[in-house]
């Protein structure tokens, strides 16, 4: 089951990377970092129904 | 000459060649219309007048001793304000960057000067390019020509309406989610995000490194191959510029499309959509046909998933570019956009990664549908411009096909699955609701192979009339 977004554990995430949303922001943004969470098994099942080496995540190539 | 301001790119440079049409005729001609105009469409944040009539005033005496550059010499082009034109301010549409004077153009823009255009003026957009509306609360929305109640769509939302309203030849925007497309088609012109790596960035403000473009903005899709011939090229200090060979494009582009293979994508593409843009991309399929092309139905892979793939790639790349200055300058940051970046901290490295390797997944799919077909077609926006008043609600939604979304992921959704993969993609006007609104038609092709998608369109726009519409008299 995913992790339950709540705002006092957005308060201490942003506090960390230096930043103060307002309680209404964090209200807000309870519902985007839910979407990340609930989406992240999501986008696991895709990668899990793949083969490896097409899941791999790597860089452009300079050419 | 009567109307100047709306000759196309491809006209203009018949009549400057043969010496008909002076560049700084042209160049006032503009000026004269953005005098007139502008004031209400808001378009611009800065007319580069002197500038702009001294470029004008050398290219016509460099055309006058036969040094003629090409089609775009002489060509008045505006510019979207987060690309750098040397001392002019890059504001990005943000209050933070007033003082953001760069002392060099970007290369993109160094590549216009050397075809010989002429650098007409800076144009709107979405606060930082993080929006498809175009509204802007520090510099006020650029309004659409066709209902100024309504949005232009964003980002490139002042370049979208300048090229409308014959407030310039062509423009240049940038497009991460749709940012070139979305106001294209919303404004009923032409506009093409290239493939991925085609255009170099260097000197563009950043929204998300993996997904940003440049392209060109244009009232025609030969326009569009012409100044995209300028732009293109491999930019060896852009991490993400390609050293890819660059076709001719206006080589072919009258080739037709006889034999053409169209895969129209139905599924995801014609789901809650209005009923007037499903018919307008409907006929405008049976139009390709009529001219020789083979349409089979096709699907795109994981473009449901495509929102899930998305989020965590844009928003950890905009916020990790924007979180110093969100740090010291929180204020000057609009509420909604400000909203937006701090999403970004939800997601986790992991998160970011896996999105990362599901994109590669969907993009090695994608690619094998061009071993069945040579362009996709679907509608570029579900909806046309929704308006400003509604838009501009914190909690802003748009309804299609019966069913209610969230306006930013209704205006992208079509658009950002040719960000993630990376496929060049354009969209061209194909009709207009009963309410007098464009409707865009997409069309993408395999990486690098713009030339294909832009033979379709043009093949599509000549056939039509809707590119011929304006306005504004």
């Amino acid at each position: 089951m995913a992790e339950q977004i709540t705002t006092d554990f957005l308060r201490d995430l942003y506090r960390n990377a230096g930043l103060t949303p307002s309680e209404e922001e964090l209200k807000a943004l309870v519902p985007v970092v839910q979407a990340f969470y609930d989406g992240a098994p999501q986008v696991e099942e895709i990668l899990h129904r793949e083969d490896e080496p097409s899941t791999a995540f790597s860089l452009p190539v300079q050419s | 000459m009567n109307d100047l301001h709306f000759l196309s790119v491809a006209e203009a440079a018949e009549l400057i060649k043969s010496k008909k049409l002076s560049p700084v005729e042209l160049t006032q001609a503009y000026l004269d219309r953005i005098a007139t105009l502008d004031a209400d469409l808001n378009a611009y944040i800065a007319v580069l007048k002197d500038p702009a009539t001294a470029e004008a005033k050398r290219a016509e005496e460099e055309i006058g001793r036969g040094e003629y550059k090409g089609p775009l010499h002489g060509i008045p082009i505006a510019v979207k304000d987060l690309i750098n034109v040397a001392g002019v301010p890059t504001t990005g549409g943000s209050k933070f960057l007033t003082d953001n004077v760069p002392q060099e153009d970007a290369p993109c823009i160094t590549n216009l000067r050397k075809a010989g255009a002429v650098i007409l003026a800076k144009t709107h957009l979405h606060e930082l390019a993080y929006g498809p509306t175009g509204i802007n609360v520090h510099y006020g929305t650029p309004k659409n020509p066709w209902d100024r109640e309504r949005v232009p769509g964003g980002s490139s939302s002042g370049s979208g309406v300048a090229v409308a309203a014959g407030m310039c030849a062509a423009a240049l925007g940038s497009d991460t989610g749709g940012s070139i497309r979305i106001p294209a088609s919303l404004c009923g012109i032409a506009g093409i995000k290239p493939t991925y790596g085609r255009v170099s960035r260097r000197g563009a403000l950043p929204l998300a490194w993996s997904l940003d473009h440049v392209g060109p903005m244009s009232r025609a899709v030969e326009d569009c191959a012409l100044v995209l011939q300028a732009l293109a090229g491999h930019d060896p200090l852009d991490p993400g510029s390609a050293q890819v060979p660059v076709p001719n494009y206006t080589a072919g582009i009258r080739q037709g499309v006889s034999g053409l293979r169209i895969g129209l994508i139905r599924d995801y593409f014609f789901e809650n959509i209005d009923p007037e843009v499903a018919q307008a991309v409907d006929v405008a399929a049976g139009v390709l046909e009529g001219l020789g092309a083979k349409t089979e139905e096709v699907s795109f892979p994981l473009a449901h998933q495509a929102s899930l793939i998305n989020a965590p790639i844009i928003q950890s790349e905009a916020l990790a570019y924007h979180l110093p200055t969100l740090r010291t300058r929180w204020n000057d940051y609009s509420p909604q956009v400000r909203l937006r970046l701090l999403g970004g901290l939800g997601a986790t490295g992991t998160m970011y990664a896996n999105a990362q390797r599901a994109r590669a997944v969907m993009v090695r799919r994608a690619l094998e549908l061009f071993d069945r077909v040579d362009v996709l077609l679907t509608p570029t926006e579900p909806v046309v411009a929704p308006r400003i008043d509604e838009a501009s609600r914190p909690d802003a939604t748009v309804t299609a096909g019966g069913r209610s979304d969230g306006v930013v992921n209704a205006l992208t959704r079509f658009s950002r699955l040719f960000n993630l993969t990376g496929f060049p993609a354009i969209s061209v006007p194909c009709g207009f609701s009963l309410a007098g609104m464009p409707i865009g038609l997409q069309l993408a092709g395999k990486p690098w192979d713009e030339a294909t998608v832009l033979r379709a369109a043009y093949a599509y726009e000549q056939a039509t009339d809707w590119h011929q519409r304006r306005p504004v008299p």
